[in-house]
């Protein structure tokens, strides 16, 4: 079996008795783009920076690639935390000489030419930092990142800042080097990016985990219809969806259920079913759930 | 260990604080031992006048480190402004995240501040040794040469000052305004000590006093309690203890 390229247990950080990590355990499989997903203050960047040896965990701990917390495995990751970070009187070659230095990457030059072609920052390789625009500087850092075809990326808001053409460019790099069959870790409060890149994803809220999973079982398979339906007596609606395999409650509203379906099954045959089996409902629907409805729900009850 | 004196000399080669710093170094030290051929101090009751061995070793060497020691506390300006933007452009932190641990980061500014005390005694060895071969000289040319080993940790000394403030302040206009403020309260502080023997002791006069003032009125040699030896020893405990202080607050924070 390939090695477990993260797993944390109970890592939790604490700021003068404020918890913005409460005991998180989450665990990466290889190929796996992986989303933290959660609101500004939800924890993420205050886990990644444990995960990256600059903020030191209260309790708990985590490995990289099953070798523990050793300094050496960060330099088979290719991490961007917060803001990119450079020296803003180098040029973008000089920034990325002393990341290669730092990471051992043979052959630097040719290295550094590749990703910053990948980054499309080639034309401007002399100019210094400083003059960079934001999106310049954060396709600096995604650059950085790549030095040396590092076996995992860590990406904290990757397209923070940029405008929407830049946005995109950095989405569409980042599922192309996904489809490489690279792992990433990527965290962000922007659920369409996530939905948009991930094969998989935690959401944190308050530090804590509230769900995790794959982007299918979280934000909703395709394959499975929702289904909005209200009953005169719900008590009956409900002992009879619990009873049948095919169906299964997915959120008990107050004024309706939102009923999940196996695949196959139309809200028409749901209505069938019921009346077979004596419910008379008086409201049905079709349900279309977005994954900003879902998160601001997820976040908002748990 | 290599490695990290690498990339920091990557760094600071191109920093334009250094180049600027070091560029009014290098061409202060022969201008103003240029200069000091031109004036006549009074000296106590004497009048000195520059003598001709100046350019000679031993004395050449003398002169021209103590020319330089002026102007360390200026070079130090550079370590400031060096440590200090390490915080503010969290590179410390890129650093660490990309394979360094944080003691590596650390060291890599001890470093530095090796490095760039080997510089400008480099300098000061290479001015003094063109001096000695452009005006001729009589004897071994390495006579004297022990005074660039007290400017190196003259220099060392100053500069470990410097970093001492940049890890506790963190803020380079801060940190600068208060390393220089710091020389004028030692040297007030000095003055109602320089009766008694503690006033040797006190940090920055132990570097400087390394380098005694070669003007002196003829025949007159300074009293001083502790020799040259012991001079470098007692500059050498507070090296250490400045390190040892800046590793301590260093460790202890997150990055």
């Amino acid at each position: 079996m390939a090695t477990t390229i993260l797993k944390t247990e109970g890592l939790t950080k604490t700021f003068k008795g404020f918890k913005a990590v409460d005991g998180l355990n989450i665990e990466i499989q290889p190929q796996m783009v992986y989303g933290l997903l959660g609101p500004n203050g939800s924890g993420k960047t205050t886990t990644l920076g444990m995960l990256l040896g600059v903020i030191r965990p209260s309790e708990g701990s985590f490995s990289w690639f099953e070798n523990g917390q050793k300094d050496e495995n960060r330099k088979r990751i290719g991490a961007l935390l917060e803001t990119p970070n450079f020296y803003p009187y180098l040029t973008a070659v000089q920034n990325l000489e002393i990341t290669a230095k730092i990471k051992d990457i043979p052959n630097p030059k040719g290295e550094i030419e590749r990703v910053l072609k990948v980054v499309d920052l080639f034309d401007r390789k002399d100019t210094k930092f400083s003059t960079y625009s934001l999106g310049m500087k954060q396709r600096l850092a995604i650059g950085a990142t790549l030095l040396g075809d590092p076996e995992l990326l860590v990406l904290d808001e990757p397209t923070n800042g940029l405008d929407p053409q830049g946005i995109k460019d950095i989405r569409d790099l980042i599922i192309k080097i996904g489809k490489e069959g690279k792992t990433i870790l990527i965290a962000s409060h922007i659920l369409d990016e996530i939905e948009k890149v991930c094969t998989h994803c935690a959401i944190l809220r308050k530090g804590q985990l509230i769900k995790t999973g794959t982007i299918a079982q979280i934000i909703g398979n395709e394959d499975v219809q929702l289904i909005k339906a209200h009953a005169e007596d719900m008590d009956k609606l409900r002992s009879f969806v619990n009873s049948k395999n095919d169906y299964s409650i997915y959120r008990d509203n107050e004024d309706a259920f939102i009923i999940s379906a196996a695949h196959g099954m139309k809200a028409s045959d749901f209505n069938k079913h019921c009346f077979d089996n004596g419910i008379v409902l008086n409201q049905l629907s079709t349900f279309n759930e977005t994954l900003e409805d879902q998160f601001l729900q997820i976040v908002k009850t748990s | 260990m290599m490695k990290l004196a690498l990339i920091e000399w990557m760094k600071l080669r191109r920093s334009a604080t250094a180049i600027a710093i070091l560029s009014v170094f290098a061409v202060a030290i022969p201008l103003v031992y240029y200069l000091l051929t031109l004036i006549a101090i009074p000296v106590g009751p004497m009048i000195w006048r520059f003598p001709e061995s100046a350019f000679q070793p031993p004395e050449a060497y003398h002169y021209v480190t103590y020319i330089g020691s002026w102007f360390n506390l200026m070079v130090g300006v550079i370590i400031i402004v060096f440590t200090t933007n390490e915080i503010k452009f969290r590179t410390q932190r890129q650093n660490v995240i990309d394979g360094l641990n944080k003691r590596q980061v650390i060291y890599a500014k001890f470093l530095t501040v090796i490095e760039l005390a080997l510089v400008v005694t480099l300098y000061a060895f290479l001015i003094s040794v063109l001096t000695c071969l452009i005006t001729g000289f009589e004897g071994s040319l390495f006579d004297g040469i022990e005074y660039i080993g007290y400017y190196f940790v003259s220099s060392l000394g100053y500069f470990s000052f410097a970093f001492l403030f940049a890890s506790l302040l963190k803020l380079p206009a801060l940190a600068t305004i208060l390393y220089i403020f710091s020389t004028f309260v030692e040297g007030l502080a000095s003055i109602p000590l320089s009766k008694y023997a503690v006033y040797e002791f006190l940090p920055l006069r132990s570097f400087s006093e390394l380098i005694s003032s070669p003007i002196l009125p003829n025949g007159q040699t300074e009293d001083r309690m502790l020799d040259i030896a012991e001079r470098c020893g007692v500059a050498g405990i507070y090296i250490a203890l400045f390190f040892v202080i800046s590793y301590w607050v260093l460790k202890r924070r997150d990055i």
